[in-house]
């Protein structure tokens, strides 16, 4: 929407966005600065909305990443390229989605379904197809924590994730 | 803008980069937005680990997203903030996680210091009125004010307008001034 600058606008935008200009909407950025230039009563709003800008940043700040960075890392893919056999889709690979599951499961309260499977390292053994399910999933040893899982269904506040005998479909999430 | 500098289609390539199974690319959104995400959800939801498992969800939902990721649909970075605000909505609407002010109290390395109690009123004072403001009003203030975000890309992570948006900014700073009036006046001297 196109607003008239002018001392009512002004004062809208220092109520929604505080005394940075960088916050303010770009359009309406020049206008703002000449009306606040050009006016008492502008600069006053100006300096309460900077007062409660300063309060604001004296907010407890977030926790730095690092704890964060190790599980993100589990999460995707290995550090190198694949070798994309069965073609772009290859992330999808059951270990992949794997991983993500499992972290899935472990957040939503340690959730384990299956039977671990002892032994060997396993080996991814196949993707997801383009257009179907796929009819098993990677070995266990290819999840963290060790959790095994199979036909398992996570629900979410936006919907159900069905990891076993799963679609792409049951996978996509509903934003985008 | 306080953007980060990422190009939008540079982050639809890393994306298609981790949908042909790039560990790298990966490893370069992570590098990206990782903090950012983990920024909104701390403000969001006021507790360390709650905001950390909400961006480890996001980032998972992000990887099961990859193979069937638009380019030149939403941003990425509009996109995980938009799935990091739902989860936040859900979790606190499955619990009550503990408020801002507690934790900053907990949190806070310079607590023992008398020297520095008054800055630490402030923090407190300030954790409790944004945990105390609805969520919408929160979260918009979050990423506009505390996230930087452009007044386009939070009413797109939102889903609201950019009316919308700035109702919620306005209602926002405005419940925080009357909560943070006292100590407005106590430690600013009436503002001045």
């Amino acid at each position: 929407m196109t607003y008239l600058m002018n001392l009512d606008r002004l004062k809208s935008l220092l109520e929604a966005y505080g005394a940075n200009p960088s916050r303010w909407p770009a359009e309406e950025r020049d206008a703002a600065e000449a009306m606040i230039a050009a006016s008492d009563e502008g600069r006053e709003a100006l300096a309460e909305a900077s007062r409660l800008d300063a309060l604001l940043d004296q907010a407890p700040p977030p926790p730095p990443v690092d704890r964060l960075g190790w599980r993100l890392r589990g999460i995707g893919p290995r550090a190198e390229p694949m070798v994309a056999s069965t073609g772009r889709r290859s992330a999808f690979s059951v270990t992949n989605l794997a991983r993500a599951a499992a972290v899935v499961l472990a957040i939503a309260g340690g959730v384990a379904v299956g039977t671990a499977i002892p032994g060997q390292r396993g080996t991814e053994t196949q993707t997801v197809a383009d257009n179907g399910a796929a009819t098993r999933v990677a070995s266990v040893n290819d999840v963290p924590f060790g959790m095994a899982y199979e036909d398992a269904e996570l629900a979410d506040g936006d919907g159900a994730i069905t990891l076993a005998g799963y679609s792409e479909d049951s996978l996509s999430l509903p934003l985008q | 803008m306080a953007h980060d500098g990422v190009l939008p289609d540079a982050d639809d390539a890393l994306v298609a980069r981790v949908a042909g199974g790039d560990g790298r690319a990966w490893q370069a959104i992570v590098d990206r937005h990782a903090q950012s995400i983990l920024g909104s959800a701390w403000y969001m939801l006021g507790d360390r680990t709650e905001a950390e498992d909400v961006a480890q969800e996001t980032f998972i939902r992000l990887m099961g997203k990859a193979g069937s990721w638009q380019p030149g649909g939403p941003k990425l970075r509009t996109w995980l903030y938009r799935v990091a605000a739902n989860l936040c909505i859900d979790r606190r609407r499955q619990k009550r996680t503990e408020p801002l002010d507690t934790v900053a109290e907990r949190a806070d390395p310079t607590t023992d210091e008398g020297a520095v109690g008054h800055s630490i009123d402030v923090t407190r004072a300030v954790a409790r009125a944004m945990a105390e403001l609805p969520e919408r009003q929160r979260q918009a203030l979050t990423l506009v004010h505390f996230q930087g975000l452009s007044n386009i890309e939070a009413a797109e992570a939102l889903e609201v307008s950019v009316d919308a948006l700035e109702s919620l900014l306005a209602r926002g700073r405005r419940a925080m001034r009357g909560t943070l009036e006292p100590v407005h006046k106590d430690l600013l001297g009436d503002g001045r």
